[in-house]
């Protein structure tokens, strides 16, 4: 029974769509809320996941491994680890938070929540499938709705920026899917499965081979997460995109590139990922700074969240890097660095979730999101500062909230690998409190603009988006030890596989 | 010192090579169609030197009495319409001459080299009989099929000629 | 001179049934079409079904006769495979002529019969391991054709697309000849197999006029799928031809090229045919994909998609083996499925007269009509090659067997190309999509479409998705037919041996 939670997790959105097809369009209420109450139980069995996961090192749990196309070795094989059960929460959790969101969507309601939940699978499925062939399909599923997401809902550039995020995401996946042919062949054992041919070490010794697999496997996950210079998507993509897009893009999709790291380059090619780590991290040390700076010019309120990914998402890399350079001796710190590397994972999806929902409230209200042309919201819109002010502090690190207990694992992990490269990175950190102080200082304090006097604070919609985000943030800052459970057993079963291979 | 037979085939292939050329060389369609005519004729001769008599005969038949037939009444019933002057295929040369050169000299090249089989002694009574037995034993789906074309190519021809009733 | 034998049929009449078959319901089609004129709208159509469903039925039975080749025809299980993806090709085609010829009054009995003529000769062309039969297969292929692409005599584009087709058909045709004249005259054999093992076992190396005669053959058969550089007609034919036409040319024509192909290739000498071959495919997909891109016509888009289609198909004849053949059969399916929706759509979209076939046209047709939008989508991420759907599976098919046959730079090639084909698939989308419609409804205002219509849309939807999800039972059907393939040469090598053919002398012959 057990076993199936997965699969009844990720297609259940499946099912959900096929009756919202039923629903006529002319009745929009019945979609919305027959989406949302549906999104709950994948939400609710998640959520029983992460309590009933019990860990360990190798703490492969709910396995189902079925033959889907024997005649090439694809299997129907999919399973939750320390890795994935918090992403399988993440996303679920955000689904349902963007799907509450976006019951002001007006136009086409009944696309955006077949797409919405199309989505959701597409997600799901990357991070419980096990085999390769799998895992493309459902990477490549997750990437049309969100492709029309942006493009049908999105701003007045959203043509321009759908493609581009499309064809960007898909070259990336093309050299990806060549990466997994060629693993595929190489370990001639006919088997898609990612744990098989991990285990098989393709190109073991083969250097030349094996660092060619490591940059295309490389560039399809790079220009996911997005790693400077491959982050030139990113931008458009979540100006254009409609709120709930944003958040999913930077909330659940980013991730999906570090995942693909962490599931399938560090174990199954370790001897590349070990040599070519201090590239990966200068990108990462790139990614961080220039991120952070970039966000600092910016005076679309939107853009500024964009950019603050690329500066997050680089603390990922740059903890995924320390880990695959430290030699074997280092073996807590490696676990330490892959820990922050993954708990950086999950919070950044919570906070960022949240400051596009907080961009998303006010923009919908002001109709602009130029920062010059805020100020003193504070004095307006009550409920708002105070929820803007709890993420950006978390979002720059505030001890007590999560952003802070992950960036510090990473650095600890780092420091024994990278000395300079940690410590260039620590500008990001600097950076990235001034630029969120002074967007608090921009929106929120100083005089009222008379224009905004008027605005309307956050209704009960927008409360009950936000505040379960912030409890999240506060909870894993203060009390981590619960994701930590589930996080250790991935990481130091990574740290150790390492040292054999 | 080549056989009378072989300076009867030179004969006729020069008469082939010449015609051909012709009808591509003249200016006035009518007389390229007359010149396609000799073509056909002397082709049909080859065969019939070569002791192929029952292809050589269909080539007459076919080509010099039905073709080439069909060819000049249509260009007489449309003479009013095109005119009579040529078709100009000149800006096509510069192009098509090389290519054609070369597939030429390739051809030539490897005709010549090649062990070609042993020629069969002729059969007494002409090669007909021979052929139309094939066609009614061993190839007869085939020769049916044959026709199963005729008729598509029938249907399309009424078809498309026929007067639109509405 | 002997006595004639009064044996007249000297081989088993079940290999030639379902050929028989399909041709005989044409003639019963053109024979009700022409006494019953009121009744055409739905006798001949329905006749024309019941036609394709009784050959599919005979192709079953004697398929499982477990036949021995005979007549200069095989009927194994590459033959049965394929002859069904024609049936289903051509049953489809069928269906979607339906709204398209009421809609522009082409409904004649000539229509179906010649549709169902020229799919008896592309069964024909894949089931001959005969040059001469393989000829005739492609003449009663064309011929029908020809007239099909100018069936609509009112329109001057179509009448340009039939007399550009046939010209040019005629010259492959004549390239046909001439190489299956120099294939005999070099091994003295016109049957594929045998004349191929002839070459490999009398003269090592190569043997000219024979690879002379073959590259001739193949000219002929790149002409009929539209390979680079033998392209040149498709566009203009494609976008001038009836819409139903074309759809049925892009599948049907291209399927038995590649049959008549996958026969052929088997017996292709090692060496300068795998880089003719390999050539042939990269320039396809290449031109294919980058031509497509600036296209504004949507038949011409799909046109060079199509010629695109051909260059990853012939990577799998290339590939060859097993695997390569079987991934070509499955990528047929597929493409069949995918190519015919995206003509069917095209037929609904298109008001009366082939008015609106600019993409522009079809602004926001996805608001107006959400099964158009959802349904063209699919099939246009499937042409893409985007997982779940068909198009995503049977390029990996196609892929894996190239890498696993030692072409993995062609692979690569393929692979980046298929990316630069997203860009022009996508555009559709975005257009139907992302752009809102035009206020005044312009001629694409059409979206309305008979019920039948919009059944035969969602079918082909569903097909596209379940090719895809459930393509492992469609796949081990493809193999049995490649496995077939196999087979069958290796029972035409075994004939001949034991008695010396009847030219040995060719055999020991070669270069002076």
């Amino acid at each position: 029974m057990d076993r199936w939670v997965l699969t009844v997790i990720t297609f259940l959105p499946l099912g959900l769509l096929a009756a919202v097809l039923f629903v006529p369009g002319r009745r929009p209420n019945v979609i919305r809320w027959l989406s949302i109450a549906g999104s709950l139980v994948p939400l609710a069995l998640s959520a029983w996941l992460w309590l009933d996961y019990s860990g360990g090192a190798h703490g492969l749990q709910y396995a189902v491994n079925r033959p889907w196309i024997p005649l090439i070795g694809v299997n129907y094989h999919v399973g939750a680890d320390g890795l994935s059960v918090p992403m399988i929460f993440l996303t679920t959790l955000l689904t349902t938070i963007s799907l509450i969101y976006s019951l002001n969507i007006k136009e086409r309601v009944k696309e955006f929540y077949c797409l919405f939940l199309l989505l959701e699978t597409g997600m799901l499925g990357v991070f419980v499938a096990l085999d390769y062939f799998l895992f493309y399909v459902f990477w490549e599923v997750s990437l049309v709705p969100m492709y029309f997401l942006i493009g049908i809902w999105g701003g007045p550039r959203r043509e321009y920026a759908a493609i581009k995020f499309f064809l960007y995401t898909l070259v990336g996946s093309v050299a990806m899917l060549l990466a997994i042919l060629a693993m595929y062949f190489a370990t001639g054992a006919r088997t898609f499965d990612i744990i098989a041919i991990a285990g098989a070490q393709p190109f073991a010794g083969q250097m030349a081979l094996q660092g060619l697999v490591f940059w295309a496997l490389f560039l399809g996950f790079a220009i996911k997460v997005p790693v400077w210079p491959f982050h030139t998507w990113l931008p458009d993509a979540h100006v254009e995109a409609p709120t709930a897009g944003s958040v999913i893009l930077a909330g659940v999709l980013l991730k999906m590139g570090c995942y693909g790291f962490l599931r399938i380059v560090l174990p199954t090619l370790p001897e590349a990922a070990q040599q070519y780590a201090v590239w990966v991290a200068v990108l990462a040390l790139i990614s961080i700074v220039y991120g952070a700076f970039v966000a600092m010019a910016q005076m679309d309120f939107k853009k500024l969240i964009a950019y603050s990914s690329v500066n997050h998402m680089g603390y990922v890399m740059l903890g995924i890097a320390a880990a695959c350079s430290l030699g074997p001796a280092n073996l807590s710190d490696r676990a330490t660095a892959l820990n922050g590397a993954m708990l950086q994972m999950f919070s950044h999806g919570v906070i960022t979730g949240a400051l596009f929902l907080l961009v998303g409230v006010v923009y919908e209200r002001a109709h602009t999101r130029d920062l010059r042309e805020f100020g003193g919201l504070g004095a307006v819109m009550a409920k708002y500062s105070v929820l803007l002010w709890m993420s950006c502090f978390a979002s720059l690190g505030l001890p007590g909230m999560s952003g802070f207990v992950a960036e510090f694992f990473v650095f600890r992990g780092a420091f024994p690998a990278y000395l300079l490269i940690t410590c260039l990175s620590m500008i990001g950190l600097v950076v990235t409190a001034a630029y969120l102080l002074w967007t608090i200082q921009r929106v929120l304090l100083g005089p009222v603009n008379p224009k905004w006097a008027g605005l309307k604070d956050m209704d009960w919609r927008e409360i009950v988006s936000v505040v379960p985000l912030i409890a999240l943030m506060i909870l894993f800052g203060v009390y981590p030890a619960p994701i930590f459970r589930i996080l250790n057993g991935y990481a130091t079963g990574l740290a150790s596989y390492f040292v054999g291979g | 010192m080549p056989s009378v037979l072989q300076l009867v085939f030179l004969f006729f292939a020069a008469v082939t090579v010449v015609g051909a050329l012709a009808v591509v060389l003249v200016r006035n369609l009518f007389h390229a169609a007359l010149w396609l005519a000799v073509t056909f004729l002397s082709v049909a001769s080859l065969f019939i030197v070569l002791n192929a008599d029952f292809v050589g005969l269909s080539q007459v038949i076919v080509y010099v009495g039905a073709i080439s037939v069909l060819m000049l009444f249509a260009i007489m019933l449309t003479e009013d319409v095109v005119g009579a002057r040529g078709l100009s295929l000149r800006s096509a040369w510069p192009a098509a001459l090389p290519v054609a050169a070369g597939v030429c000299v390739v051809l030539v090249r490897w005709f010549a080299r090649y062990a070609w089989l042993p020629p069969q002694p002729p059969k007494p009574g002409g090669t007909a009989g021979t052929i139309g037995l094939a066609f009614i034993q061993k190839y007869l789906f085939a020769f049916e099929l044959a026709s199963v074309i005729l008729l598509a190519a029938l249907i399309g021809a009424i078809y498309l000629a026929k007067e639109e009733r509405s | 001179m002997t006595a004639p034998s009064l044996q007249i049929i000297t081989w088993n009449l079940w290999v030639s049934a379902p050929v028989c078959a399909l041709a005989a319901s044409a003639m019963v089609t053109l024979i009700a079409g022409a006494f019953w004129p009121a009744f055409a709208r739905w006798l001949t159509p329905c006749l024309a079904l019941g036609g394709i469903a009784l050959t599919a039925a005979f192709t079953i039975l004697a398929g499982m006769l477990g036949l021995p080749p005979a007549g200069m025809q095989v009927m194994d299980s590459f033959t049965v495979v394929f002859d069904l993806i024609i049936l289903i090709a051509a049953f489809i085609t069928v269906l979607v002529s339906n709204h398209y010829v009421t809609r522009e009054n082409l409904e004649r009995g000539e229509y179906y019969a010649l549709m169902m003529l020229s799919a008896s000769g592309a069964m024909l062309m894949a089931a001959s391991d005969n040059y001469v039969m393989m000829f005739l297969g492609l003449e009663l292929l064309s011929i029908p054709l020809y007239v099909l692409a100018g069936f609509s005599r009112g329109r001057s584009e179509s009448q340009e697309s039939a007399l550009k087709y046939l010209l040019l058909g005629a010259f492959a045709s004549a390239f046909f000849v001439f190489g299956a004249a120099l294939v005999f005259s070099a091994t003295g054999s016109t049957n594929i197999v045998v004349a191929g093992d002839a070459t490999e076992r009398a003269l090592v190396g190569t043997t000219p006029i024979y690879v002379i005669g073959l590259a001739m053959i193949l000219t002929a058969l790149a002409f009929k799928v539209a390979l680079v550089p033998f392209h040149m007609w498709t566009p203009d034919v494609y976008q001038g031809a009836p819409t139903s036409v074309t759809a049925f040319m892009a599948v049907v024509a291209k399927a038995a090229g590649f049959g008549a192909l996958a026969r052929v290739a088997a017996a292709g000498p090692e060496g300068s045919w795998t880089v003719l071959l390999w050539g042939l495919s990269a320039a396809t997909m290449i031109w294919g994909n980058l031509l497509a891109i600036s296209q504004n016509n949507i038949k011409r888009l799909l046109a060079y998609s199509s010629i695109a289609h051909a260059g990853y198909l012939l990577m799998g004849i290339l590939a060859g083996g097993r695997a390569g053949i079987s991934a070509v059969l499955f990528y047929l399916l597929a493409y069949a499925a995918m190519t015919f929706g995206a003509f069917a759509a095209v037929i609904i979209l298109a008001g009366r007269g082939d008015g609106a076939e600019d993409i522009e046209d079809y602004r926001g047709i996805a608001r107006r009509s959400p099964l158009l939008g959802w349904t063209m989508a699919i099939f246009m991420f499937s042409l893409a090659g985007l997982p779940p759907f068909a198009g995503f599976f049977g390029k990996l098919y196609l892929f894996s067997a190239a890498v696993e046959a030692g072409y993995p730079g062609l692979t690569v090639l393929a692979v980046l190309t298929s990316v630069m084909g997203v860009f022009y698939y996508l555009r559709v989308t975005v257009v139907m999509w992302m752009q809102e419609p035009e206020a005044e409804s312009g001629p694409a205002a059409q979206t309305s479409a008979p019920l039948l219509s919009r059944l035969v849309l969602s079918a082909l939807a569903v097909a596209v998705l379940a090719l895809g999800i459930f393509s492992s039972p469609v796949l081990r059907w493809t193999n049995s037919g490649s496995a077939g393939l196999e087979r069958s040469a290796e029972a035409a090598i075994q004939m001949t041996l034991p008695e010396p053919t009847n030219a040995p002398a060719a055999l020991s012959g070669g270069s002076r």
